[in-house]
């Protein structure tokens, strides 16, 4: 049996009385991409950077391409190419500096893909202190995914990028599932996560989300519809939640059959209807709905 | 690679900051005929003993007791001792303790606090290289950076002495004594800025608290009673004199002093790169 990339069993991590994360287990395969997703400050960053050894975890197990970050940081960053979220590159330096002076970390590099050069095309003789944080993110992705390594930690990959160059940094992810590279993708665009991921693994308020309650999310939204009717109307008995959308909207939670339900509005009056979805984002938004409601 | 990126970006200061000493030795050294030439008018009248009183009376008005020492020591009817005298207070105890340890200050700040405050020092640590490699490869340069130009400079003080309107020999080693001495000092300022570089939040932090540290330092040196507990005591001019002099070999002063000053910046660099260890991007 293969080795995980990345192993992680009920870690936890503590700042003073803060608790960032708590019971957190996570694992990543050679060859898989996973999808890690949470709300802001829901402690993604604070993972990843536990990972490579930035932050030493107060509790639980972390095995790293077979190391301890605690213990071995130097030999996870040698085989790890870390983005982290909130970063900058060296306005000092040119782009060509940058990506040089990262090549130097590294044993071996995978140039870009030939395909991919287009959408990363960045003037490379310019200071990065004239670039855009568009550009800044693209030679931020080129130095992180041109480290040849066993497995790339992404928090935020896509932050600043433009619609090309998401399609691309999709494409150049895939490329390197396809060689066996495990990938982390933190993200808030759950699109990209959903057309990217093998699975994702939800965080909220620092604890993995359970299999049972993504379960229960799902079985909610199995139970949506949204709706456009022609005029308004009151809703007939039967619904548990109603609201309206920006666009106008109508969505709706029933608590039985949502196609019995539709019946029973009055002739006439629906124009379109979408019963259930399985999207993440929609997931996320029933997890992180739930989870504000508890909270408060 | 961290070094020849610590050098990219300290280059260009590092480049001003000799051509500083070198502007303040220059006219130092080029005005000394002039100087002299007052000093003799006031020593050929010192025969009587009335105008050396009057002479006693003006160097004693002089508001330090270290300065009247210094006085005393450049009105000296030697020339030649005038002069190394008038040297070690130009080249060592004004222009290094003043312009070195701004430059150890301005240097040392940015070491790991610009990285803080540009949001640069996460995707460093992350790299495959330890913390203290980083730390290390920053320092290093730096103190190259800051050291050399002492060096080179009081290096240039001895052709330039030999130059007319001066012509005065002053040799390579007692300027190679003092300076590597005042480099050990200055190395002192610089690891102390390397700590409070690896905890402050921002450069302007940082150069907050080394600021103070230093402005307080000479404040204690100005007040005779206490001035024995201020470190520029390790850098003054009794330190440079003797030896600038020739009263005072290399062995003396690096057994008495200088060993305890790269002491001092060894300790200081030690406690900044466990700092660095545990410190949080």
């Amino acid at each position: 049996m293969t080795q995980p990339a990345l192993s992680a069993t009920s870690v936890s991590k503590r700042f003073g009385d803060f608790v960032a994360l708590e019971d957190l287990h996570l694992e990543v395969n050679p060859g898989e991409v996973v999808g890690f997703i949470g709300p802001n400050g829901a402690g993604k960053s604070t993972f990843l950077r536990t990972a490579v050894g930035l932050l030493k975890a107060s509790g639980g197990e972390l095995s790293v391409l077979g190391h301890d970050p605690a213990r071995d940081p130097l030999s996870i960053r040698k085989r790890t190419s870390y983005l982290p979220g909130e970063t900058n590159v060296y306005a000092s330096m040119t782009g060509k500096q940058f990506l040089s002076f990262n090549r130097e970390f590294y044993k071996s590099q995978r140039p870009m893909p030939e395909s991919l050069r287009e959408q990363f095309e960045v003037p490379l003789d310019r200071s990065v202190r004239r670039y855009s944080a568009g550009m800044k993110q693209k030679v931020a992705l080129r130095a992180t995914l041109e480290a040849d390594v066993d497995l790339y930690l992404l928090d935020e990959p896509d932050r600043a990028l433009d619609a090309n160059a998401r399609l691309a940094l999709r494409d150049w992810i895939q490329l390197l599932r396809d060689e066996g590279r495990a990938v982390l993708l933190s993200s808030h665009h759950l699109a990209e996560v959903e057309a990217l991921a093998d699975r994702s693994v939800f965080l909220l308020d620092g604890r993995n989300v359970s299999d049972e309650r993504i379960r229960s999310a799902r079985e909610t939204l199995k139970k949506r519809i949204r709706m456009q009717l022609s005029r308004e109307i009151d809703l007939p008995s039967g619904t548990t939640r109603s609201s309206v959308l920006p666009d106008g909207t109508i969505e709706v939670f029933v608590a039985n059959d949502p196609a019995s339900w539709l019946s029973t509005l009055p002739e006439g009056v629906l124009e379109s209807a979408e019963i259930g979805a399985t999207r993440l984002d929609d997931i996320y938004r029933v997890l992180t709905e739930h989870s504000s409601e508890v909270n408060a | 690679m961290i070094a020849l990126k610590t050098w990219r970006e300290l280059r260009s200061m590092g480049i001003a900051y000799i051509l500083i000493l070198e502007a303040l030795l220059i006219p130092a050294v080029v005005l000394w005929p002039d100087l002299r030439g007052g000093f003799d008018e006031i020593t050929s009248l010192v025969d009587s003993p009335l105008i050396s009183r009057i002479v006693d009376s003006i160097v004693e008005m002089v508001p330090a007791e270290f300065m009247q020492r210094i006085v005393r020591m450049i009105l000296d009817n030697d020339e030649e001792t005038s002069y190394r005298a008038y040297l070690a207070v130009q080249m060592f105890f004004k222009g290094v303790n003043i312009v070195g340890i701004a430059a150890a200050i301005l240097l040392g700040t940015g070491m790991v606090s610009r990285e803080r405050e540009n949001q640069t020092l996460e995707f460093l640590l992350s790299r495959p290289a330890s913390r203290s490699a980083i730390l290390w490869n920053k320092y290093w340069v730096t103190a190259v950076i800051v050291v050399v130009p002492i060096f080179l400079t009081s290096w240039s003080a001895r052709p330039m002495s030999a130059l007319d309107p001066v012509n005065l020999d002053v040799p390579l080693d007692v300027l190679m004594i003092c300076s590597f001495h005042n480099a050990a000092f200055v190395l002192v300022v610089l690891s102390l800025t390397t700590i409070f570089s690896v905890l402050a939040k921002s450069q302007v932090q940082t150069a907050f608290w080394i600021g103070g540290v230093v402005i307080l330092q000479v404040a204690l040196y100005f007040v005779q009673t206490i001035r024995r507990f201020s470190a520029f005591k390790l850098s003054d001019f009794d330190v440079y004199q003797p030896v600038m002099i020739g009263n005072q070999g290399f062995w003396e002063l690096f057994t008495e002093q200088t060993v305890w000053l790269l002491l001092a910046a060894v300790v200081l660099y030690g406690i900044a790169d466990r700092l660095f260890a545990r410190t949080q991007p």
